[in-house]
């Protein structure tokens, strides 16, 4: 049902991460996120060696050979044999492979940021609401996934030439028909837009700058529905901030944070808009949610390479942000991009089922429903971050490692991972927290032991699971 | 998705792929996508098996997959599917890290150019970092060529408004073997049309520092050595047959430079925006050329830029019109007994050195003295898109003495033309100009490596 309170709906699409690479480890404080612990899934390598999911997420320099993110490439990741072999059902297994037959480090493939690192994305994610079931639309590359996100279908193209957006009925086609505004806010003329077509066709109809949409937010004069790209690529002095592959992630997340404060510039604005975050698709990352099959097929096939888009991509971070949404809350409802047209014809145009042109966007789940605060939430999220050394320190060092050393004295980061695990406990398990001193931990091995007994209690399910690594 | 930004010259990578139906299977290529995509996968795999390999090699191999992945694609597709495939091939081939082929021209007169680009991306791990390096080498039609490479430093992390300090470093040799000498002076005499070579070799660095209130500092140094030759290859007559020393400074001289400067940078607003109904873009910067070898040639050199761009109708749901005035003044200084080289004076007329177009109804590199100042004034306006109108008027003067620097005695040229636009980039020009006593030329300016620079192929040059 549309909500009267919202005015504008924002979107905020990212490049190429994995829900559980930047999301996952806030298991480790919110339980209800399906994400990672650490050592709890694995892959294998070719020669068999085992690959633990673990920290340890660089902002940059990790994946100097971007991971592979084409149809075939996935189909390794997902199915864990090489295209062209049978497999019946996802098991999420290739990745490390996978980016071993790039040429890549197949433990590199398996790492998770600590939520610390991401202090924007971490924060916002506790302020407002997770999805933790949002899966690409496509198991392929960028530009079929964002045809869904502008056309509710990439009408049965999986590569990555451009013609998507000529002549095709796209949601900001149809808001123009039904007098609303729909527009693409790209970050600059140098970084383009991936809506390139649509560029050459009727540029300011559709069409602004990251400068347009910080002043529209400020103005209060947003349209009704905005899709906003950040830089792709670097430039005399500008740091590449999409987050892809091998783009710096804290750039990325410092993005979020500048597109989050630009709704927050006008009380107006952001009592009025509804913004979600969301990452196209996983670019070749581990996620050890298994895809589920599409519902409702909309009848457009591929040839080269064979695929009836039949069951949906990889699963993506997403958050939805709002003054009416609930804090803190994680929502697991499955979501693929035709959700974003979706949603937005719902709350413009009309239902989904009558209104939308394509099945996946008609059937697809939409997320107004997560709107259910009466009253505009003005509070700020907590951005505070490590301090930049620290956080720095903390991207260089894995700090979930399979094996502690008995001796080595435990370092002043690790100490903080001990008291955050510690308060953590308190809040949610007071009664054990007794048994635990985190001043009594001098050792790695006693911050190993400590963690381990904490999270028992925290998280049971996980470890029992620990040890049994799927895949 | 690398290097998305090359998507910019997807458009031609179609031109380049076969679309026809009915064409040919090469040999050797499969006839079924699945079997192009089973093949890929099987080189993947044979290349795992292999390693390890070095990141610059898996670089190399992942491209060498891929462009045999999208080639087997078009012929294993027909009608439309292949133009989309064609497309996929030409984003591989052209785009991201690795070997390109490149197309364009080097200076006016250089004629059609080719070669390749080594294109590599890096990023620092533990500092924030990031590197990006090419290689480039062209050669022309007409015997100009140039080769060189850049490495550009760009610092990164968490900045709320993106910008960071950006440090390149540069070494570029060219080889110019016919260029247009008319002599010095704003009345030079176009019967005194004489051709000379040039050769070039620059290695610098040069850098960028954000400031408050959309300033950034510029700074850079660079070793620059260039030499002039006679050129007899044409009925025109060379250099040397026409000019003299005495009236050509540096005519039979090679010069070599240590060059230091400074400069700043301010533009408003500083995030671009397509509603903004205006733009302002200044810089200002100083340089001094150091001569090394002893040479009375030493010069300083002040450069200034100011461009004003409107937007006449910045809230119309079309790109209307845009209405630009730019401004540039250069003045240079010597001390007593020191002159600069005709080779280092900038020009006015055509197309310069630099690629930079200005009095567009004179021949190329028509003017030239130490110092200049020009303004020109275009409009352009959307037909349809990608096609656009072009007017312009410009107006300069150069001047062998600074106290010349006025706006008496200017030529000037008025012309119209085509843009081809992608997005709100001008990529390709063409026009008829004319006005002032020499008639009219036609001229285009805009090549595959101007796309490049756009699309972050890192263009050397």
């Amino acid at each position: 049902m549309p909500n009267d309170k919202i005015k504008h709906i924002v979107v905020l699409m990212m490049e190429n991460r994995s829900f559980d690479h930047l999301l996952g480890l806030l298991k480790t404080e919110i339980p209800d996120v399906r994400g990672v612990l650490g050592n709890d899934y694995f892959n294998q390598t070719t020669a068999g060696a085992t690959m633990p999911v673990t920290d340890g997420a660089l902002y940059q320099g990790q994946y100097i050979m971007d991971p592979g993110h084409d149809f075939t490439d996935v189909y390794m990741q997902m199915y864990g044999v090489p295209f062209g072999t049978p497999a019946t059902q996802p098991n999420m297994s290739g990745f490390a492979q996978s980016y071993e037959q790039q040429g890549g480090n197949p433990a590199d493939i398996m790492r998770c940021f600590q939520p610390s690192q991401l202090p924007a994305l971490s924060g916002l994610a506790r302020q407002y609401v997770i999805c933790d079931q949002w899966f690409s639309s496509v198991p392929g590359p960028t530009l079929p996934n964002r045809a869904f996100a502008h056309f509710g279908t990439s009408f049965g193209r999986l590569d990555m030439s451009p013609d998507y957006f000529r002549s095709k009925p796209s949601i900001y086609q149809r808001m123009t028909k039904a007098n609303k505004r729909g527009m693409i806010y790209y970050y600059a003329t140098w970084s383009g837009t991936l809506g390139l077509t649509f560029l050459l066709s009727d540029q300011k109809r559709y069409f602004g700058l990251w400068g347009d949409f910080q002043k529209a937010c400020s103005n209060n004069s947003l349209p009704d529905y905005s899709f906003v790209e950040p830089a792709y690529c670097d430039h005399a002095g500008v740091d590449a901030n999409d987050q892809h592959p091998d783009h710096s992630v804290q750039a990325g997340d410092s993005f979020l944070q500048a597109v989050y404060e630009a709704i927050r510039s006008n009380d107006q604005t952001w009592q009025s808009t509804l913004l979600l975050v969301v990452w196209d698709e996983h670019g070749g990352i581990f996620d050890h949610e298994i895809p589920p099959m599409v519902s409702h097929v909309d009848g457009f096939t591929s040839t080269a390479p064979p695929f009836a888009f039949d069951r949906l991509g990889v699963r993506v971070p997403a958050l939805v942000i709002s003054p009416y949404v609930p804090a803190g809350i994680v929502d697991h409802t499955v979501y693929e991009h035709a959700s974003i047209p979706a949603t937005v014809t719902e709350q413009f145009l009309g239902p989904p089922i009558t209104s939308s042109p394509y099945a996946r966007e008609q059937y697809a789940n939409t997320f107004l429903h997560l709107l259910t605060v009466d009253q505009p939430r003005m509070e700020r999220p907590n951005f505070g971050a490590a301090t930049p050394r620290a956080a720095a320190a903390m991207a260089a060092k894995p700090q979930i490692q399979p094996k502690s050393q008995a001796g080595t004295p435990v370092s002043a980061l690790l100490s903080n991972q001990v008291q955050e695990v510690y308060d953590l406990l308190s809040r949610n398990h007071p009664q054990q927290a007794r048994d635990l001193h985190p001043s009594s931990v001098k050792t790695e091995q006693d911050a190993s032991q400590f963690i381990g007994k904490a999270m028992a209690t925290i998280h049971p399910e996980a470890a029992q699971a620990e040890g049994k690594g799927k895949g | 998705m690398r290097m998305k930004c090359g998507i910019l010259l997807i458009a031609f990578a179609a031109c380049l792929s076969a679309s026809g139906t009915h064409a040919q299977t090469p040999a050797g290529i499969p006839d079924k996508a699945e079997e192009c995509d089973k093949r890929a996968a099987q080189e993947k795999v044979a290349w795992a098996k292999s390693g390890p390999h070095d990141w610059v090699a898996s670089d190399f191999n992942k491209q060498r997959v891929e462009t045999g992945q999208t080639w087997c694609h078009i012929w294993a597709t027909n009608g439309y599917d292949r133009v989309h495939k064609g497309e996929d091939f030409g984003r591989v081939f052209l785009t991201g890290d690795g070997l390109h082929p490149t197309l364009g021209s080097i200076v006016p007169g250089s004629g059609l150019a080719g070669g390749l680009a080594l294109n590599l991306d890096y990023a620092a791990k533990s500092h924030p970092v990031r590197f990006s390096g090419a290689v480039e080498a062209r050669g022309s039609v007409n015997g100009f060529w140039e080769a060189g490479g850049t490495l550009n430093l760009l610092g990164s992390g968490k900045r709320l408004d993106d910008r960071h300090i950006n440090v390149t470093l540069s070494a570029i040799h060219r080889e110019l073997p016919q260029l247009t000498f008319f002599g010095l002076g704003n009345e030079s005499s176009l019967a005194n049309q004489s051709l000379f070579g040039l050769s070039d070799t620059t290695v610098g660095a040069s850098g960028s520092i954000p400031l408050p209130k959309n300033f950034q500092i510029l700074a850079g140094i660079e070793g620059l050595w260039a030499g002039p030759q006679a050129f007899h290859g044409s009925t025109i007559p060379s250099i040397e047959q026409i000019f003299t020393p005495a009236n050509t400074p540096a005519l039979n001289t090679s010069t070599g430079y240590f060059v230091y400067g400074a400069g700043i940078d301010w533009k408003y607003p500083l995030e671009e925006c397509l509603q903004c109904w205006y733009k302002t873009d200044a810089s200002a910067v100083f340089r001094s050329y150091v001569e090394g070898t002893g040479a009375p040639y030493s010069f300083r050199r002040f450069d200034v830029t100011w461009i004003q761009a409107f937007n006449l109708f910045p809230q119309a749901r079309v790109d209307l019109g845009t209405f630009s005035i730019t401004g540039r003044l250069l003045a240079s200084f010597t001390s007593t007994g020191n002159q600069v080289p005709f080779y280092l004076q900038p020009t006015l007329g055509g197309t310069d050195i630099n690629n930079v177009d200005v009095l567009r109804s004179y021949r190329d590199y028509r003017f030239r003295t130490p110092n200049a100042l020009d303004f020109q004034a275009e409009y352009t306006h959307k037909i349809v898109d990608p096609l656009g109108l072009l007017l312009f008027y410009d107006v300069g003067k150069v001047a062998l003495a600074r106290s010349d620097l006025d706006i008496s005695h200017m030529k000037h040229s008025f012309g119209v033309g085509f843009t081809l636009r992608a997005g709100n980039s001008v990529l390709f020009k063409l026009y008829y100009a004319w006005g002032g006593p020499e008639g009219s030329h036609t001229t285009y300016t805009g090549n595959t490596n101007n796309f490049a620079a756009d699309s972050n192929l890192r263009g050397v040059f």
